[in-house]
């Protein structure tokens, strides 16, 4: 008799011998570095001066109502940005592991100023807590009560009665949305059920929308090519089911709230409203590459690069460009911040606060951690950004400690 | 990737090739796909990285890797391939002639096998993983691999002879041989 599972020992014993190592990290950091290109908004700094006429052709609204009057879009650079001095209330330093982890980690701020962090306690179990800035107490929540390895996940949504994460995928095709409900200190766990058992299927980047579903990115090709795309959506209070919003939309993008955007193959940035369902699509400037869309409150942001260096386009929800700013590298931080978006521009080793609506920028923090991956996080009126590394570890290495400061954002006029 | 973080990526790299290997070779019936799911499966790896629980997922993570990869190419496969071993296990004695013939057997057997159906019965008898391991490996429920494994296991004999021994309840460790 042969036993099956020697046999299969023996069969496999000459499978071969180590793999290319080399070969895997080159490929792997390219991949990394497309992913950040993407993921993040990057679009590569210019290395030339830069004023360049963006070549926006006008948005083409879906239906056939008359086109509205196109404003002339603010031009900015990082010399335009206000200086300002944040009022800083909380200091923490903490060690960082080997892997470049940290025993805490910021993941957002509530709506009325609370710092959201979380630590991992037993059993890999993610502990989610709220610091009070002004008193430096933090609040700490009973562990999540999904399995330790998926961490936190995601925030959709953190105001003053209720905190909301997306984790996933848990188990292939499961994804959860987590509820805090702060005065009880409860969770409740929604499960989503997917079609697809692959865990590369799902690309995730998951917001909340107007029609108070959680929806998010997936698609055959997210594996390893970035397009096409599909949009799935899941209720965020019963367990069930996700939905298949729209299948195989080519090209990658993003949403939050009620704009839904992506750029197509062919350049063409394409956004659909979910409140009134309306569409409307753009042509980007002529020969630009490596677009991403991403939207804020009631904003399209595009980043790509383009012939004579990068751009970064804020449009309104009508598809006119409001804002052009053309002098490098942009990495948005966070989604949305009380109607601004926070941004970092490496180059300058700078955080800014990017006011959607005033059109105006706010240098408000410079980084000594720049590099070392801890984004800044912002909301309520409040930043919170990782602002020294010791002692003077290269850009790229885990540091040995870390300091966060968290500061009162000043109200600009 | 810090430079600290590539050494440990190395490292872990370098301890979980062979036993990728195998669970590749087995999945594929082909040495040099092997090799090649292999090297995509780690490049996955790479850049999930940062994002990889430390303490007690990276040899899972990088098993489901391996297994995703191997049904991604085996979708991919043209259906006029055709599995077997490769020249170098040719044999030259008949000792070794009858066991390589058992190998040929094993892995043609299993690449007639659905991919789901041959990565349960290789997770479960290669890697002796329990069967709760292999639903999370493959991303589904538990009845789900007893169902695929069995039917896995019945085909293999069926394909193998009469003479293939199963123990029905093994269970282990990646890489505790």
């Amino acid at each position: 008799m042969t036993d099956l599972r020697e046999l299969m020992y023996d069969a496999s014993s000459a499978a071969g011998g180590p793999a290319d190592l080399d070969a895997v990290v080159a490929e792997g950091q390219r991949r990394v570095r497309r992913r950040r290109l993407v993921g993040s908004g990057i679009a590569v700094a210019a290395t030339a001066s830069l004023v360049t006429a963006l070549v926006l052709v006008a948005p083409r609204l879906s239906d056939s109502a008359p086109e509205p009057a196109k404003p002339e879009p603010v031009r900015l650079t990082t010399d335009d940005a206000i200086q300002l001095e944040p009022r800083v209330l909380h200091e923490q330093t903490v060690a960082v592991d080997r892997d470049g982890s940290t025993p805490l980690t910021y993941d957002g701020i509530t709506s009325d100023g609370r710092v959201v962090l979380h630590r991992v306690v037993q059993s890999f179990a993610h502990q989610a807590g709220l610091l009070d800035p002004a008193s430096g107490d933090i609040t700490w929540y009973d562990p999540v009560p999904t399995r330790g390895g998926l961490g936190l996940g995601e925030p959709l949504l953190l105001d003053r009665t209720r905190l909301l994460f997306a984790q996933g995928p848990d188990e292939g095709r499961f994804f959860n949305v987590l509820t805090l409900d702060r005065a009880s200190g409860t969770w409740r766990v929604t499960r989503v059920e997917t079609t697809e058992a692959d865990p590369y299927y799902f690309n995730w980047s998951p917001f909340l929308a107007a029609d108070g579903r959680v929806w998010f990115r997936g698609g055959p090709n997210l594996r390893g090519d970035p397009a096409p795309v599909e949009w799935w959506s899941a209720s965020t209070t019963e367990s069930g089911p996700a939905r298949l919003e729209e299948a195989a939309a080519p090209g990658l993008g993003s949403g939050h709230g009620r704009l839904l955007s992506r750029i197509d193959p062919n350049g063409q940035l394409v956004v659909r409203d979910l409140l009134d369902g309306n569409e409307w699509s753009a042509s980007l400037g002529s020969g630009c590459t490596n677009g991403w869309a991403t939207t804020a409150e009631n904003r399209v942001l595009v980043s790509q690069l383009c012939p004579d260096g990068a751009q970064f386009v804020v449009f309104d929800a009508k598809g006119n460009p409001v804002l052009l700013i053309s002098d490098g590298l942009v990495i948005l931080d966070d989604k949305a911040v009380d109607g601004s978006v926070g941004v970092t521009m490496p180059a300058r080793g700078s955080f800014y606060i990017l006011d959607l609506e005033k059109l105006t920028l706010s240098e408000v923090a410079s980084s000594g951690c720049q590099g070392h991956g801890f984004p800044s996080v912002a909301g309520g009126g409040l930043i919170a950004w990782c602002h020294d590394a010791s002692p003077q570890v290269p850009v790229g290495e885990p540091a040995d400690e870390v300091t966060y400061r968290v500061a009162e954002l000043p109200v600009a006029d | 990737m810090a430079r600290r973080d590539e050494a440990a990526f190395r490292e872990f790299a370098e301890a979980t090739t062979p036993q990728m290997r195998r669970t590749a070779y087995l999945m594929c019936g082909d040495r040099e796909r092997a090799a090649d799911i292999v090297q995509e499966a780690l490049i996955r790896v790479f850049v999930a990285w940062p994002r990889i629980d430390r303490k007690d997922n990276l040899r899972g993570y990088a098993r489901r890797a391996v297994v995703s990869v191997a049904i991604d190419f085996s979708r991919k496969r043209s259906s006029t391939e055709r599995v077997g071993v490769s020249e170098s296990d040719e044999p030259t004695t008949e000792d070794v002639a009858a066991r390589v013939a058992e190998h040929r057997a094993l892995v043609q057997a299993l690449a007639a096998l659905p991919p789901r159906q041959r990565a349960c019965v290789v997770l479960r008898y290669l890697e002796d993983l329990a069967v709760s391991d292999v639903a999370a490996a493959l991303g589904c429920q538990v009845g789900t691999v007893k169902s695929q494994t069995a039917r896995g296991l019945a085909a293999l004999k069926a394909a193998y002879g009469a003479d293939l021994e199963i123990d029905q309840q093994p269970v282990g460790e990646w890489g505790a041989r």
